[in-house]
């Protein structure tokens, strides 16, 4: 059990490390004096960003997310980080909120593009078809997401919405994992089981969908953690060239362009994605063992030990 | 002779290979009555399991010929839907090795209900109570427990007798077991070979028993087949090939199998040589390259089968006589 | 398509494109009449220019960047090998963490703190340096994954007990016995980290726009990120010579790397 809670724990931890480092890097890096700010007689600009920051405190790397979750004003306005512009946690939660919906989506899509290619290869496979097939995952490794929204936004532009956005993203993930599930299901369907399995008078597409897709999952499971890293840059994209909405992805490209003024931004929006990365790793963890029964069996000693 | 439950007929098998086709099983002629046990022998590379995973053209990729008839009707012209129907309720195949012929993902109860389920229909409790049941048929301890285990929970010989279990489970006709103690330890073969024969004594099913044990086949068989690069040899009564091999290599095989009585101190009998390439076989006879007694003629002249009567035959241009070694 | 196969047309494909511009350089600019596909809307040099100009900067990035994370990782997994124990332990782990935060967070991380740098007046190093650096900084990590367990599993090969049966040390067998062995994985490696840091740097390039690739000597993907709104107005004329050479370039890449790992895995 130690082992277990011992992992998860380093895990997680990933999550305050890049907090932490991610501001580390933000306080140490020289802060000026705004041009605009002098012109309007605000002096002092950088120190009074630095104490801000809590650039000289131990625990100054939660800063920009105490003032985010900080108490509204007299006023009844929320708290804000950065400026120019400045985000309050309902305007951040409304972003990220659209970001997960496109991320989320373009998995799905992925996933199921997935299904389809690999199913498609390994029952058409040595056919002339299959041949053609083969050069997808090449075609779409060449294509990543910018290229395919720049190919699509003169058709798509003017009704792009979450959906349409999710597809763009998904295509050049889809097909990577559809080429590791196929290379998985078709090492499953060679095993001595799934000839068994049509010995006893299972259809061939049936010994691919009853047994050898709940053993090949793993693979595609193991395959999740970098594929959400790619659609998570492509989300990036499309929500500024496709979508032009200010979800959380474009506040973040928009804010690592400002610079200074929007270190705040950067260190949370950072430290979010760093934490939705983990959590895709973990659930991704979390469905092996379920559909694995042999890790569930060495999980279940390791907790026991 | 009573009708034949399976009659192969000029089997040929062929795999496409990048350098070229690869016949693994060229002309084979096979007898199965119904009740009777066949064994077929040869080493590693003989074509036994290419022949054996034909019957059911379990190979996506094979090019068949001849003729396979199961009760008269020619499986080889028998569209897929048809063969699905036959797979595992009239004709049940055991692989070799238990451990990889589960499946790790599936407990072992439903892995032994899906034929019922496919062929019976069967659901529900009465599916389970039918899995029960065959489980202990088998010799399977505590047969409700061990339904829900996974494969990898269990040891080999149980494994093995999950696999049986499987194949038992709609009452086929045939039984083709490749290799099925291969794979296990000694002291479990004893018990497989046990099960088996008790098998065929309760239910009366006809066997194909794939291996490379002559001690097997002459434990379980009525028949033997002798296969060497891809073709039949030998075939008879387990007693008189046994007893009298015809083909020298029938011989070899006999000679170099170690017995518990012999000299001690005696140089194990082998037989020299390997088996030639399929795809550069030599001319003549497959087996004068390492046959002691070859002659000129079985340099060039391919041996064609002779019948000595209805269920002998061999082929060979100089089968050995009725003294030829145990 | 066999691997071999698809090396040998990856090879003719990345041939075609660099005789083409280095044609292109050498007389294109001297043949009467513009380029075919005219004139980029709002600059002065023709599409050709600037897509072949694009290219070669994107090359440059790929091969310079894989190249020196390739060695670098050689290096370190080499040193990781070499001193065994806790350091290699150690040179791992860091691997590991390095390889685990997304390429694209820290890219953009980079490009923020060199915005900062440079507003302070702080930074002399060029888009294009600091690019290939930043490259290189988050590109050696998976490589060196990769060649640790490339070597391990070349150490318990029969030969390597036998040298040091014979007294060879530890950092000649991984020399002079081990290294040979490696160098065609390590080949593959590099032609696979090419196209990789190329689409990485382009889709950089495309999110900041051009400022991170440099202005005017813009890579492939910044090119593309300045132009393609003229999709809508021009057609393709402008970003499809662009668009097309990036493809060309990362399937050349790509099938030749796939070639050269099929040829490791057979050793």
């Amino acid at each position: 059990m130690r082992r277990l809670v011992g992992r998860l724990a380093r895990d997680l931890l990933v999550i305050p490390l890049t907090a932490f480092l991610v501001y580390q890097l933000a306080v140490r890096l020289p802060l000026v004096e705004d041009n605009d700010a002098k012109s309007r007689g605000v002096a002092d600009l950088a120190e009074k960003l630095r104490a801000r920051l809590g650039a000289d405190e131990a625990l100054g790397f939660l800063r920009p997310w105490q003032r985010l979750f900080g108490a509204a004003e007299a006023d009844g306005r929320l708290p804000t980080i950065g400026e120019n512009p400045a985000y309050d946690r309902a305007r951040l939660g409304e972003a990220l909120a659209g970001s997960l919906t496109v991320g989320g989506l373009a998995l799905g899509f992925a996933l199921c593009i997935a299904l389809l290619f690999a199913g498609a290869r390994v029952l058409l496979g040595g056919r002339r078809a299959d041949g053609a097939l083969e050069l997808l995952p090449t075609i779409a490794y060449a294509l990543p997401s910018f290229v395919v929204t720049v190919l699509v936004v003169r058709f798509v532009e003017d009704a792009a919405n979450d959906a349409v956005a999710a597809a763009v993203v998904s295509i050049g993930p889809g097909v990577f994992l559809g080429a590791v599930l196929h290379d998985a299901l078709r090492l499953e369907m060679e095993r001595p089981y799934a000839r068994v399995a049509l010995a006893k008078g299972r259809s061939r597409l049936g010994v691919l969908v009853k047994h050898a897709l709940q053993n090949a999952l793993p693979s595609l499971l193991d395959a999740i953690p970098p594929v959400a890293t790619a659609i998570l840059a492509g989300s990036f994209v499309v929500e500024k060239q496709l979508l032009n909405r200010e979800y959380f992805g474009a506040i973040y490209v928009d804010s690592a362009l400002r610079g200074q003024a929007q270190i705040e931004v950067m260190v949370v929006a950072t430290t979010t994605f760093a934490a939705i990365l983990v959590l895709v790793s973990l659930a991704a963890e979390l469905v092996r063992l379920l559909v694995d029964p042999r890790r569930r069996s060495a999980a279940a000693e390791e907790a026991n030990s | 002779m009573s009708a034949a439950l399976l009659e192969i007929d000029a089997l040929t098998v062929e795999f496409g290979t990048p350098a070229g086709p690869l016949r693994a099983v060229d002309g084979a002629t096979l007898r199965l009555e119904p009740g009777r046990a066949l064994g077929l022998v040869g080493e590693s590379g003989s074509g036994k399991s290419a022949l054996a995973t034909s019957i059911l053209r379990l190979h996506q990729h094979a090019r068949l010929g001849g003729a396979i008839r199961w009760k008269g009707e020619d499986l080889l012209r028998s569209d897929e839907k048809s063969m699905r129907k036959l797979r595992g309720s009239q004709i049940a195949m055991v692989f070799q090795d238990p451990m990889s012929s589960l499946n790790p993902a599936h407990r072992v109860g439903r892995q032994i209900a899906e034929p019922l389920r496919l062929h019976k229909r069967l659901s529900g409790a009465a599916v389970d109570a039918e899995v029960h049941a065959l489980m202990a048929k088998v010799g399977i301890p505590d047969p409700v427990e061990r339904a829900k285990a996974y494969p990898h929970q269990l040891s080999g010989g149980l494994r093995q007798r999950v696999l049986i279990a499987m194949a038992l489970a709609c009452g086929p006709e045939l039984l083709i077991a490749d290799e099925p103690t291969t794979a296990v330890d000694a002291t479990i073969q004893a018990q497989i070979v046990e099960l088996l024969r008790r098998l065929q004594r309760e239910t009366g099913i006809a066997v194909l028993l794939i291996t490379h044990d002559l001690g097997l086949v002459g434990e379980l068989c009525d028949d033997v087949a002798v296969m060497y690069a891809g073709r039949i040899v030998e075939t008879g009564p387990v007693a008189a090939v046994l007893g009298a091999p015809l083909h020298p290599y029938t011989a070899g095989l006999l000679a170099s199998a170690p017995a518990l009585d012999g000299d001690r101190g005696a140089r194990l009998r082998e037989i020299p040589g390997v088996v030639p390439d399929l795809r550069a076989l030599p001319p003549g006879c497959r087996f004068q390259t390492r046959c002691a007694a070859a002659q000129e003629r079985c340099r060039s002249d391919e041996p064609q089968w002779t019948a000595v009567d209805a269920a002998r035959g061999h082929r060979c241009h100089f089968p050995l006589d009725n003294k030829g070694p145990r | 398509m066999t691997p071999r196969f698809k090396g040998r047309l990856g090879l003719v494909i990345l041939a075609l494109v660099f005789v083409g511009s280095v044609g292109y350089a050498l007389v294109g600019e001297r043949l009467p009449g513009e380029c075919v596909f005219g004139t980029v809307p709002g600059r002065q040099a023709t599409v050709c220019a600037l897509t072949f100009s694009g290219l070669w900067r994107s090359a440059a990035t790929g091969l310079l960047s894989g190249g020196a994370a390739t060695l670098l990782a050689l290096g370190l997994a080499l040193l990781a090998r070499r001193a065994g124990g806790v350091v290699e332990q150690a040179l791992v782990k860091g691997a590991e963490v390095v390889f685990s935060i997304p390429d694209v967070l820290i890219l953009v991380a980079i490009a923020f703190g060199a915005k900062m740098l440079r507003d302070a007046g702080k930074l002399d190093l060029s888009p294009f340096w600091l690019m290939t650096g930043s490259l290189v900084a988050i590109g050696w990590a998976a490589p060196m994954r990769m060649i640790v367990n490339r070597l391990r599993s070349l150490e318990e090969q029969e030969f390597v007990f036998a040298a040091r049966s014979l007294g060879a040390t530890r950092g000649r067998v991984l020399l002079v016995h081990v290294l040979p062995l490696a160098r065609p994985f390590v080949l593959a490696i590099f032609l696979f980290r090419v196209p990789t840091t190329i689409l990485t740097e382009s889709t950089v390039s495309f999110l900041l726009g051009a400022g991170a690739s440099g202005g005017s000597d813009a890579s492939l993907g910044a090119f593309i990120a300045q132009n393609y709104r003229t999709l809508m107005v021009t057609g393709f004329r402008v970003v499809g010579p662009a668009l097309l050479l990036f493809f060309l370039l990362i399937v050349g890449f790509h099938w030749a790397g796939q070639a050269v790992q099929a040829r490791a895995d057979r050793t």
